[in-house]
């Protein structure tokens, strides 16, 4: 039996009931005021989009906020999106991404400039293990001090395993230009674990 | 392939090999087969996706998901609440309006018809103005 859709009485799934309603599909439905299809949107790109907003602002309460906002947006504007090729999952990101990146300024502009130690947080989240606490507190207090095209690179692409040509999207640059600021992040990256002691060769020579 | 396009690989793809562009990897193993420093840049790699991957994996909890979709259910009801509320009979703004209109017009008619007439005295003004009051455009 597939799941009914509020306000249509029709099932959410097409006939095929093994098949998923594409995102569009979903963000058409939402568009018309139907919760059953927003629902189900948010359970496909809830997590991710707190995985991304989570690295980029260093921790977990500010990146509910933040996703519970693009949510917001999601409701009151799906009628104006219109796909052109592009996927909900990169529009959804792109609105994630800018406002985390927005929160982290705006503390900074306050402060007149200084560092953006805010963005890391030392305290292990609840979902944190133990196994990776050290390494994740490390990265996130290296993440708040790169650039912030090259840790959004690194988000995207490294960490949320993102393809170089959707984090393009995502960050509106050329493909080209996201490949050279996740090369350059990483070794940035790179640099500042290692130089909070982090022993990222195993050893090699 | 040159050691510095080997380096910029191993940035951009990371240490699987496998993973790289087609056109890329034949390149890559013969560099490495030949070159022992390309073969250190490579150890160096894999140990490094090695030391990273725990925290690659999402620190993202359940009940951090579990909260959002808490909000994202409530989002309609908070949206619809938030709208704009139109005024039900925005009919006070042209009522005045409408009383102003016929007193001018009355007042129009009344002086038209003085007008008419040549060089009126003071007499016929203050019955002008007898006649304008008495009209009750200015309310009684």
């Amino acid at each position: 039996m597939g799941l009914s859709l509020a306000g249509f009485g029709r099932p959410i799934v097409g006939t095929d009931e093994s098949v998923a309603p594409a995102d569009d599909a979903l963000l058409a439905r939402v568009a018309l005021g139907d919760q059953a299809a927003f629902r189900l949107l948010a359970e496909r790109h809830v997590k991710r989009a707190l995985a991304i907003a989570q690295r980029t602002l260093g921790n977990a309460a500010d990146a509910e906020e933040v996703v519970q906002e693009a949510m917001l947006k999601v409701w009151t504007h799906a009628g104006e999106w219109h796909p052109r090729g592009a996927r909900f999952s990169t529009w959804l990101y792109r609105v994630v991404v800018n406002l985390a990146l927005d929160r982290v300024r705006r503390p900074r502009a306050a402060a007149g400039g200084e560092a953006m130690d805010h963005v890391a947080d030392p305290a292990p989240g609840p979902g944190d293990h133990a196994e990776g606490a050290e390494i994740r507190r490390a990265i996130n207090a290296a993440l708040g001090e790169m650039p912030e095209r090259q840790r959004m690179a690194v988000v995207l692409c490294y960490f949320e395993d993102l393809s170089c040509a959707e984090a393009a999207r995502v960050m509106d640059v050329s493909v080209s230009t996201m490949e050279s600021l996740l090369v350059r992040g990483r070794r940035s990256l790179r640099g500042k674990l290692t130089a909070a002691g982090l022993a990222l060769d195993g050893g090699t020579e | 392939m040159k050691r510095k396009r080997f380096l910029h690989l191993l940035d951009l793809e990371g240490s699987d090999v496998s993973r790289w562009p087609t056109e890329d990897r034949a390149a890559a193993l013969a560099l490495m087969a030949r070159s022992p420093d390309a073969r250190r840049a490579h150890a160096r790699a894999v140990a490094e996706d090695l030391a990273l991957a725990p925290a690659r994996r999402s620190a993202v909890s359940s009940d951090s998901v579990a909260r959002v979709m808490a909000a994202v259910a409530r989002i309609p009801e908070q949206a619809a609440r938030s709208m704009p509320v139109e005024p039900d009979e925005p009919t006070w703004r042209w009522r005045p309006s409408l009383v102003w209109l016929a007193a001018s017009a009355v007042f129009g008619v009344v002086v038209g018809a003085y007008l008419e007439r040549p060089a009126p005295s003071a007499a016929d003004i203050g019955s002008l103005l007898t006649a304008t009051l008495s009209s009750g455009i200015f309310g009684s």
